[in-house]
């Protein structure tokens, strides 16, 4: 920066290219002379006359000094020195107004940044019947304020980083010292600090960067729309990665056991909350396994099932001019077009695809002899099983596929090699030093009650042991309270 | 550098190492040998195994960091150890090629007509190619999670023929004399020396309070479960358990609910194929882990190479050929050398351990004892 103003307007407008929202006000003080450079749009107007020009105009004395400006005449909170053009830069494009004075070498940021932002709703993909309905937006500021809302400790911490080399987004690393494990907290910093791109658009761009076998289908870093949840996941040592931008927050170390968790189950009847874990582990086996079942069965093992089943699956088939692989193949991915054409299609055409994907494809399909209704039936409940875990539809959906083809090729064994395969695969495993099917494997029996099955809040004294954590502050309920003392009372 | 493995997860590959084996083609191999005398071949060898493998434990606390190679090169010399391990490897690719050709044979009998060769070796191919290159603790991690799903389907093998079980084909015993168990001790000890995976191991295991005595209950409870699975199994066929070739596919038809058979066997069929894609794996990573220390390499992919590579050349010829592998298996011969070496190797972790104490105890800040093992309170 330089001494001069006119030489600093400059400098910036041509760095800016003069661009038409980008607004130079020049004013005056006493006889100093001062601009405020800010986007339009992106700043709040009012703010700016209010807090900053009118106090400025009204002082009438001459400024020399930047501190003054800051304790005796803006009345804005929020206030920053700063000398280095690429920061002075930055900040204009991110909202932020620019006072420049006439003789100083440094500026002052004013924070009078605001955007038009959604507003905090329940978020589509994980909906409660009971709790808390709050999701983040795509504000980090927004987004921070709702998990401090939660976790009003003294103990919670951030890290801000900046990621992009066009977008400059912002990257919050939160945690709360003295339970999330320091080494997590760093190689999350190191690994986003490393990164080098162009532009981070969503927080899905950096889970490349947080991945430990980044080309893997399968899914390695935990995620949340709900500042409930990730409040609870940060309780337990986890380490949140808020970007700007992206109502998705990152959450690591992930385990499996996370995704087989619900916000709902923390807020209902917990032997309800247990049998709804089961229903969706046998979801999983279910939707993976029925088609690649169905096929070795009918292909190699049609011994395997009774004999009027038998008989009623060779009379649907009969006649049927694809192979029982190929037809199979056929209904998933014709279940994978319709799923993928009701997601973009827009809302008023809903009611139209129902009609075309279950009568016409379906139905017509069937009467035509083209595929039988029992392939139908296995797709259509491999189909709805998955949305029983939907944070793990993406994966399933493809290990469906492989196990159809293994059951095609080899049948039982095909099935058994390859589920063998996949489990070896995903113990080899560990995110940020978390074992990925931990607390089942390696068994951690202190953590098997919140994980199988959901046990009463009172019985959940210590942190889990599974994640990676501060070891040495795993008590989450000391012992003089929680149940005893609530006992002892009544 | 091989991750650490728990205690739990020790046991467990123990277990699995234990039973795949014994359950298939050898319960009628045991008959052909000792007739009606079979499960007391099976008792005597499971207490044999049972008292190596103390044998071995005990030691092998004393030294928690030290695996086996490391040891015989630091106590007699790398030769020795080099030439030990060409051994252990040959020992493990035996027993591998076993339970590969076994899990053919189950295959044909139990489930497929036809069985398209091409997909298969293709399969296991690929499978052998992931798996050779992985740590035990993946294998033992995977082990704690299918364990009891494993059991579960195993035990129906035995509550389904229990009712059909006569004792009267369990008596006289000794009808021949001790010959015959003698023999059938012999020529099936191929089958037996479990406790020779912890060899392997050895190392690699983070000692928990207790460990000794979690390891031996494992260890004794699936002895006793072999020991049950050939009383039933001859207590059901009787004379005629020798043409049972198969035993883990013959038992579930000798149920007394007609209508069970056809259905729930299959779950027996399908756990089987797990336990012996485990135990090929766990053989696979043993064989990898003696030529990555007999050739030297830093990482396991070039030894796995040459492993798959030695297995698929055996194997291709020799496909559909398990008899000639298990008749070799059980020469006079091949058994006496086989259990000498197992026996040996025993010999020679003592021999090491002293040299190894006695060495050390010239250096300050060496102990040798249950002290020196640091019991991790939890293997994460």
């Amino acid at each position: 920066m330089q001494k001069n103003l006119q030489q600093n307007i400059d400098i910036i407008k041509a760095k800016l290219g003069n661009s038409d929202e980008l607004i130079c006000k020049e004013i005056t003080c006493g006889k100093t002379k001062m601009a405020i450079f800010y986007i339009l749009g992106l700043c709040d107007t009012a703010s700016l006359s209010y807090f900053v020009i009118s106090p400025i105009m009204s002082y009438g004395k001459d400024i020399t000094e930047l501190q003054v400006l800051q304790k005796q005449v803006l009345t804005l909170g929020e206030t920053t020195e700063e000398e280095k053009l690429e920061n002075i830069i930055s900040n204009i494009l991110k909202g932020k107004g620019v006072l420049l004075v006439d003789g100083i070498d440094k500026c002052l940021v004013l924070a009078i940044d605001k955007y038009k932002e959604r507003a905090i709703d329940e978020p589509p993909t994980s909906s409660v019947i009971k709790g808390p309905r709050s999701g983040f937006v795509e504000n980090l500021k927004t987004n921070l304020s709702e998990l401090r809302k939660i976790l009003a400790s003294k103990s919670f911490r951030t890290i801000n980083l900046k990621v992009g080399k066009h977008t400059d987004t912002m990257v919050s690393i939160v945690y709360i010292d003295g339970i999330a494990d320091k080494k997590v907290v760093s190689d999350v910093k190191k690994r986003i600090q490393a990164i080098n791109i162009d532009g981070v658009i969503d927080s899905n761009y950096i889970t490349g960067f947080l991945e430990q076998r980044p080309n893997s289908m399968f899914k390695q870093i935990g995620n949340s729309e709900k500042p409930d949840v990730v409040s609870a996941r940060l309780l337990e040592g986890r380490v949140a990665i808020i970007v700007d931008g992206s109502p998705i927050v990152l959450t690591v170390p992930f385990i499996y056991v996370e995704d087989l968790q619900s916000g709902d189950d923390y807020y209902s009847n917990n032997v309800r909350a247990g049998f709804v874990r089961w229903i969706r582990i046998f979801s999983i086996f279910i939707s993976i396994l029925v088609p690649g079942l169905y096929i070795a069965i009918v292909m190699h093992h049609y011994k395997a099932i009774p004999l009027k089943f038998l008989i009623t699956i060779v009379n649907t088939t009969k006649g049927l001019p694809l192979t029982p692989f190929a037809e199979i193949l056929f209904v998933l991915i014709l279940f994978e077009i319709l799923y993928e054409a009701s997601l973009r299609m827009p809302k008023y055409l809903g009611l139209a695809l129902s009609i075309v994907g279950a009568l016409i494809l379906g139905d017509t399909a069937v009467k035509a002899g083209l595929i039988s209704p029992p392939s139908v039936m296995i797709v259509a409940i491999s189909g709805l099983t998955i949305y029983c875990v939907p944070d793990q539809a993406s994966q399933l959906y493809l290990l469906r596929m492989l196990f159809t083809l293994a059951g095609a090729m080899l049948g039982f064994f095909g099935i058994s090699i390859l589920m063998i395969f996949v489990m070896v695969y995903l113990c080899d495993f560990d995110s940020y030093g978390s074992a990925y099917f931990a607390p089942l494997a390696p068994f951690v029996d202190s953590d098997i009650k919140d994980a199988f099955y959901k046990a009463d809040i009172t019985n959940v004294k210590h942190r889990p042991m599974s994640i990676k954590n501060n070891k040495k502050n795993l008590i989450r309920q000391d012992k003089k309270d929680g149940k005893n003392n609530i006992n002892k009372s009544n | 550098m091989e991750k650490t493995i728990s205690t739990n997860q020790t046991s467990l590959i123990l277990i699995i190492f234990t039973v795949s084996l014994k359950l298939s083609v050898l319960p009628a191999i045991t008959c052909d040998f000792a007739n009606n005398d079979a499960y007391i071949v099976a008792l005597i060898a499971c207490i044999i195994d049972f008292l190596l493998t103390i044998a071995i434990i005990v030691i092998m606390q004393k030294i928690p960091q030290k695996n086996f190679f490391e040891l015989t090169k630091e106590t007699l010399s790398k030769p020795v150890a080099i030439i030990v391990y060409i051994f252990l490897f040959v020992y493990f690719f035996l027993k591998l090629l076993i339970a590969l050709l076994e899990l053919h044979d189950y295959y044909i009998v139990t489930l497929f007509e036809h069985l398209n060769p091409f997909f298969f070796i293709l399969a296991l191919g690929f499978f052998m190619l992931y798996i050779f290159n992985c740590q035990f603790r993946a294998i033992g991690r995977m082990i704690e999670i299918c364990f009891w799903p494993l059991a579960i389907g195993i035990a129906f093998t035995l509550l389904y023929p229990i009712a059909e079980v006569q004792l009267v084909n369990l008596f006289p015993m000794f009808e021949n004399g001790a010959y015959p168990i003698y023999n059938g001790l012999i020529r099936t000890s191929f089958a037996y020396g479990d406790f020779m995976i912890l060899f392997v191991l050895m190392g690699n295991i983070k000692y928990s309070k207790h460990a000794t005595k979690k390891i031996l209950l494992y260890m004794s409870t699936i002895l006793g479960f072999i020991f049950n699975f050939y009383v039933i199994f001859v207590g059901t066929f009787g004379d005629t358990a020798v043409n049972q070739s198969l035993a883990l596919s013959a038992l579930p038809l000798h149920n007394p609910y007609p209508t069970a058979i056809g259905r729930l066997e299959w779950l027996t069929i399908i756990m089987w194929t797990a336990i012996l894609l485990i135990q090929i794996s766990i053989l696979g990573i043993s064989c990898t882990s003696c030529l990555k220390q007999i050739l030297g390499f830093r990482d396991k992919k070039i030894p796995s190479f040459v492993t798959i590579a030695i297995v698929l050349a055996l194997y291709v010829p020799t496909y559909l050929k398990l008899e000639p592998i298990v008749k070799f298996a059980t020469e006079n011969a091949f058994s006496y050398t086989a259990k000498g070496f197992e026996i040996l190797c025993i010999v020679l972790l003592y021999i090491e351990y002293f040299l190894y104490k006695k060495k050390s105890m010239g250096a300050k800040d060496f102990k040798v004892g249950k002290k020196d093992v640091k019991y991790s309170k939890k293997t994460i």
